[in-house]
């Protein structure tokens, strides 16, 4: 007896949470899973690797898996940690540009701002925008209510800009209740971008 | 209409800025369009903007400024019309 799941269109943790439910129905000795994307692909193969279920093979056919396993033994039911199988969100490439200061440069504070102001605008007139844009220190004052910056920060967002916002710098400032573009990011999150983007332009 | 002014110094530009904010304008400082100068640059641009009106304020105000310039725009393509 053969069981088929089609998990192609399912997001995470179906495919997971497919699997678990026909390994504790059972009544079959071989077990087909078809998913659609890499990461279910290892989440689903490492939840047999858990469960004792030996995989006898994957079939790739582009980016459509085929997760074939034979089933020898009656098998132990696993308990499912969501949180074991996490669905990586899929990594947009492009520039991040880190801006740790409501000023570009130094020498007048005056002009400093109004340059930050002009570059923001002109980021919304360019083709190639930044698929991410940082803000700390004095740079998350950029962000909140009343500040030019803003409409230009929202027409990024909207365009697909992620606009992450350092809550430490807004809690410091006492404006964390006036933030109006972008999420509250903390440190580690930051660190990762920084180090792990694929380009990051600090200004 | 929106409308862009243009300046012989930022320091006149920055100083338009300050005074056309308490006029009510909805403006916002920007880079000067390339297509009215390679140099660089603040413009001022006015959204919902009458060049008349504009163009009493400054004076009233004593702001010196350059030019006043339309914007046309014609399948997303903008076009700086300049007015007298």
């Amino acid at each position: 007896m053969k069981k088929l799941i089609d998990a192609r269109g399912l997001s995470c943790p179906q495919p997971v949470v497919e699997t678990m439910r026909a390994l504790k129905e059972g009544g079959f000795e071989e077990l087909e899973i078809i998913v659609d994307n890499e990461a279910a692909k290892e989440n689903v193969s490492r939840f047999l690797k858990k469960s004792e279920v030996s995989i006898s093979e994957i079939l790739a056919d582009g980016n459509i898996y085929h997760i074939i396993s034979k089933i020898k033994k009656v098998v132990k039911s696993e308990d499912f940690d969501a949180n074991e199988y996490p669905c990586p969100v899929p990594q947009k490439t492009g520039r991040t540009i880190f801006i740790a200061k409501d000023a570009i440069g130094s020498g007048s504070e005056e002009l400093g701002q109004k340059l930050m102001k002009a570059f923001l605008f002109s980021l919304t007139e360019i083709d190639n925008k930044p698929v991410r844009i940082i803000f700390m220190n004095s740079g998350v004052k950029l962000c909140i209510t009343g500040n030019d910056a803003v409409n230009n920060l929202k027409s990024l967002q909207e365009a697909g800009t992620d606009i992450l916002v350092c809550g430490t710098c807004l809690d410091y400032f006492g404006i964390s209740d006036k933030l109006e573009v972008g999420i509250v990011s903390n440190m580690y999150d930051i660190a990762e971008h920084l180090i792990g983007d694929e380009k990051v332009l600090k200004i | 209409m929106d409308h862009v002014i243009t300046f012989h110094s930022t320091h006149h530009a920055i100083k338009a800025e300050k005074r056309l904010k308490t006029g009510n304008f909805k403006i916002e400082l920007i880079p000067t369009p390339r297509e009215i100068s390679s140099e660089c640059g603040f413009t001022i641009l006015i959204k919902n903007s009458e060049s008349q009106s504009l163009a009493i304020f400054l004076e009233e105000d004593n702001l010196l400024f350059d030019q006043i310039y339309k914007i046309n725009e014609n399948h997303g393509e903008k076009r700086y019309e300049e007015i007298d």
